[in-house]
């Protein structure tokens, strides 16, 4: 393990934050979570900026949590870059390596190596102001790679850019984290960009970790509803349990019966319990005519048209779905329709 | 341990604001104390009111207090008649050389009252430009308009200094009426004169009760104005009669006992503007700010008239008294019969220093300069450490330090002086060197304006730049030098120029402990214009502005920071 935050707590106001994970070696974990819910506390926890209350931070094995942050050689992006406007773009990169003692010559070539990798060679006089917003940010990475920190830390570093540049730019960061298989922990609040760039990531809320995991397993087997819902659109029904078999839950709901498969449902349940159908829009089939008996129509509220394929919203006894379905026939609004969604893709939650 | 760690975090914190600290004590707070409880104190050092007492029931000093008060409620009317036209101008119309215009209204900020006292005298003076110009356009032998030495002038000095500050804050507030607001009220049926009344009037107020409240406090303040420009029983303020108290009938006990008095009244000034300063309405802009019209529709039927008007006379106030001071330095008399020549001999004599005025004048730059770069020294220190410790997070008794160091603006040179001489008295030492004094004394003066002008750079340091330089490996230490150092420059360099340019115009402390040896440039002019050597002390001004102005002008080189 590269990066290990052991019973990490701090408190801030009314605000707790609670932390045990880790990192391994060349991994890009991300902390995805709303505004507020601590990820980028725990990031300046982990820089040194912010001294935790309790806890113990390893980085190679060594405890690092009373090193001050300048001795940690751990590299950081911020927010607003934060780039040194008195200084050129090779004044910025080398300013690492120079605090660190490195020889001149070293230093020279060093920049040059970066620049190159962010795709800026020859900006070395340049000055910052002269910079786009993406110069800025790449300049910015490269002045947090400069020294060879064992851990980068990138806090929202796109937040600034245009939407065409923010995709442009995580594909970099991606391609420079595994060329140079970097260790480092990237905080958004973009569910997509977490998607994009992360081997892992660390969904936070209120302060406490939700669930880890890679991009797949969070949107396939989210571990709660507030956390399937945060990382993609969703659909949730009250229901009830009725029986269950070795592999299958039945389940009877205001709209009708419904089939669960158990491999995807992580807490047992009990016939008569209740819970709650999570299931995403992609998986929803829909179907001209009725195929089984019990199963009530659905009324088609809404349309809204993205190009290759279009959200329907659809209604039945008060309850609401979105449903997703590509792009070939025109359906009117007020159609009667038949849905289904197959067993494996409905997860049973707790209610 | 953990005391250990605490302690060696707050060591460099506790010496930071340690060491401005205790200059400020030993500068001002113990000096000033001593004063006053000279002021407060019997013989036998109990506490007495008997001082304050006796000077409150003395006819004279009332008449002086009440005179101090009547004449600077007068200039305060006067300055905000000429500036409230201005800040109207100003704030609602664009107009090609608008930037000069309020670049002239910034002049008087940047002259030492002494030069503008010597413009007025030449200018308004019986021998005066304008009196002359006036007697031959009518044809008279006699000087047409007499108002020198009296309560006259002084409104019109003060007016002319002051009318500036008027125009600076007002036009601020004014511009910051939203346009919306105006167009609301018209619609919801106001007429023109109701809406003024009733939108525009309340929101500006507060801007034009607190210039209001700062130009009564400078002219409650004013000395060298005084000084020159009034005179005699009848034509004294606070300022001039302590300093006549201290320097001419050595009466420290009365003086301070007046001291006490007139700092309670400044004080109290000083807290009624800053009070009605955080009543201003800013900041909160609701949609569109009124938009600035050209002004070539002001120039239309009367009102143009007296746009003309006003601009004509605002040159005439600013403008001229510069201008003939400029003028006149290269004019000397010649012979039996008085004979105005022109030539450079002020200018000569000043560098060949074979007469009187040439060493004099010599010793008198010499001594500004080495009082203004003792006190850029020093104010630039102790302003730049304070405005590091006020502008910490989480600083504890924040607003108690931000009121100690602020307080030495409500207090006057002419007190800070006087309470100096209090404090050599009482010293085993003889001090033999005054311009040591009037550099500290200076230097108390200045660093409130260094803490200004370094704490608006400072604010805009995000706190991002030191984070990522301390990720990048830089010490607390390296971080001052690498990022801190290099981002302030221009708050240092504009904190620097504006006090050189005050310590050398700044006449008031130097003048109460000034001797022979310490004679500077301000001190100088108002000798000479005592000895009706006008036109050397136009030499000497035209010195004074190059060296002020040029300090302000190294600013705008450097690209500093204006407020």
């Amino acid at each position: 393990m590269n990066l290990n935050l052991q019973n990490i707590k701090k408190q801030l106001g009314d605000f707790h934050l609670q932390l045990n994970l880790s990192v391994s070696k060349g991994e890009l974990l991300t902390f995805l979570g709303p505004s507020g819910c601590g990820k980028t506390t725990a990031l300046r926890i982990i820089a040194g900026l912010l001294q935790p209350d309790a806890g113990e931070i390893y980085l190679e094995g060594k405890p690092i949590t009373h090193v001050p942050v300048y001795l940690r050689n751990i590299g950081m992006v911020f927010q607003d870059n934060a780039l040194f406007p008195h200084m050129s773009v090779e004044g910025n990169i080398g300013y690492g390596p120079r605090s660190r003692g490195w020889k001149k010559i070293q230093i020279k070539n060093r920049v040059g190596e970066l620049l190159d990798l962010v795709g800026l060679s020859g900006y070395e006089k340049r000055k910052i102001e002269s910079l786009s917003g993406g110069e800025q940010q790449r300049v910015a990475l490269a002045r947090a790679l400069a020294a060879e920190p064992s851990l980068v830390l990138l806090d929202e570093p796109l937040s600034s850019l245009d939407a065409a540049l923010r995709k442009r730019m995580r594909k970099e960061i991606r391609r420079i984290q595994q060329a140079l298989s970097l260790t480092v922990v990237f905080v958004t609040h973009d569910q997509d960009e977490a998607f994009a760039v992360s081997d892992r990531i660390a969904v936070i809320k209120d302060g406490r970790l939700v669930q880890i995991g890679s991009p797949e397993e969070l949107y396939e087997h989210p571990a709660n509803e507030w956390l399937g819902s945060f990382v993609g659109t969703a659909n949730k029904i009250p229901c009830t349990v009725v029986s269950e078999d070795e592999k299958r839950y039945q389940i009877d709901s205001r709209i009708g019966p419904f089939t669960v498969s158990k491999s995807g449902v992580k807490t047992e349940f009990r016939s008569g319990e209740k819970a709650v159908l999570f299931f995403r829009p992609q998986h929803v089939e829909i179907l001209e005519r009725r195929k089984d008996k019990e199963a009530s129509p659905w009324i088609l509220k809404g349309i809204e048209y993205y190009g290759k394929y279009q959200r329907l919203e659809l209604e039945s006894e008060g309850i609401t779905i979105i449903a997703e379905k590509s792009n070939t026939d025109k359906i009117l609004p007020g159609t009667e329709l038949f849905c289904r969604t197959d067993p494996d893709n409905i997860i049973l939650m707790t209610y | 341990m953990k005391a250990g760690t605490n302690f060696q975090r707050i060591l460099p914190f506790l010496l930071l604001t340690g060491i401005p600290l205790i200059f400020l004590l030993l500068f001002f707070y113990v000096p000033l104390a001593s004063i006053f409880a000279y002021g407060l104190a019997d013989e036998r050092g109990r506490i007495t009111l008997k001082y304050i007492w006796a000077v409150l029931s003395n006819n004279y000093y009332q008449g002086v207090l009440s005179f101090t008060l009547y004449q600077a409620f007068l200039s305060t009317l006067f300055a905000l008649f000429l500036g409230l036209p201005g800040a109207y101008i100003l704030s609602h119309f664009t107009f090609p050389g608008k930037k000069i215009v309020s670049g002239i209204t910034t002049v008087p900020f940047v002259l030492p009252p002494i030069l503008v006292v010597l413009g007025f005298v030449l200018f308004f003076g019986n021998s005066g430009v304008l009196n002359g110009f006036l007697m031959k356009l009518f044809g008279r032998e006699e000087p047409v308009i007499r108002v020198l030495y009296s309560l006259k002038a002084i409104i019109l000095a003060h007016g002319f200094y002051n009318f500036p500050i008027c125009i600076k804050i007002v036009a601020a507030v004014w511009g910051n009426v939203s346009a919306h607001e105006i167009e609301a009220a018209g619609t919801l049926g106001a007429g023109r004169r109701r809406v003024f009344f009733t939108v525009t009037l309340p929101q500006i107020l507060p801007g034009i009760l607190s210039a209001a409240a700062l130009i009564f406090l400078f002219c409650f303040l004013s000395f060298a104005v005084i000084l020159v420009l009034g005179g005699g029983p009848q034509v004294t303020t606070l300022e001039v009669e302590i300093y006549r108290l201290a320097k001419v009938s050595l009466n420290l006990r009365d003086a301070g006992a007046l001291a006490l008095i007139g700092s309670v009244l400044s004080l109290c000034i000083m807290y009624l503007y800053t009070f009605l300063q955080n009543t201003v309405h800013s900041g909160y802009i609701s949609g569109s700010v009124s938009k600035s019209r050209p002004i070539a529709s002001m120039f239309r039927g009367w009102k143009g008239f007296f746009l003309f008007l006003y601009i004509a006379l605002i040159i005439l106030l600013v403008v001229s008294p510069v201008i003939t001071v400029i003028m006149r330095s290269f004019q000397y008399r010649f012979g039996w019969g008085d004979q105005i020549r022109f030539g450079f001999r002020w200018y000569q004599e000043l560098f060949s220093q074979n007469s009187l005025y040439g060493t004099t004048a010599f010793r008198a730059i010499r001594n500004t300069f080495i009082n203004g770069m003792m006190t850029v020294l020093l104010s630039l220190g102790i302003g730049t450490l304070f405005a590091y410790v006020l502008n910490k997070q989480n600083l504890k008794f924040k607003r108690l330090i931000d009121t100690a160091v602020m307080l030495p603006l409500g207090v006057s040179p002419i007190i800070l002086g006087l309470s100096y001489i209090k404090i050599i008295q009482a010293l085993p030492i003889e001090i033999k060197n005054q311009w040591i004094l009037i550099s500290l004394a200076h230097t108390i003066i200045a660093y409130p304006f260094v803490i200004r002008s370094v704490s608006a750079v400072f604010r805009r340091i995000p706190q991002s730049y030191i984070n990522a330089a301390a990720t990048l490996g830089a010490s607390p230490v390296k971080i001052f030098f690498t990022v801190y150092l290099p981002l302030l420059r221009p708050g240092l360099i504009a904190g620097a120029a504006f006090a050189f340019a005050l310590s050398a115009g700044e006449m008031n402390a130097a003048i109460i402990l000034s001797g022979e040896k310490s004679i500077t440039i301000p001190i100088a002019i108002y000798r000479m214009i005592g000895s009706y050597n006008f036109f050397g002390a136009c030499a000497l001004g035209v010195i004074l502005i190059i060296m002020c102005s040029g300090a302000f002008i190294f600013i705008d080189k450097i690209g500093g920071v204006r407020e």
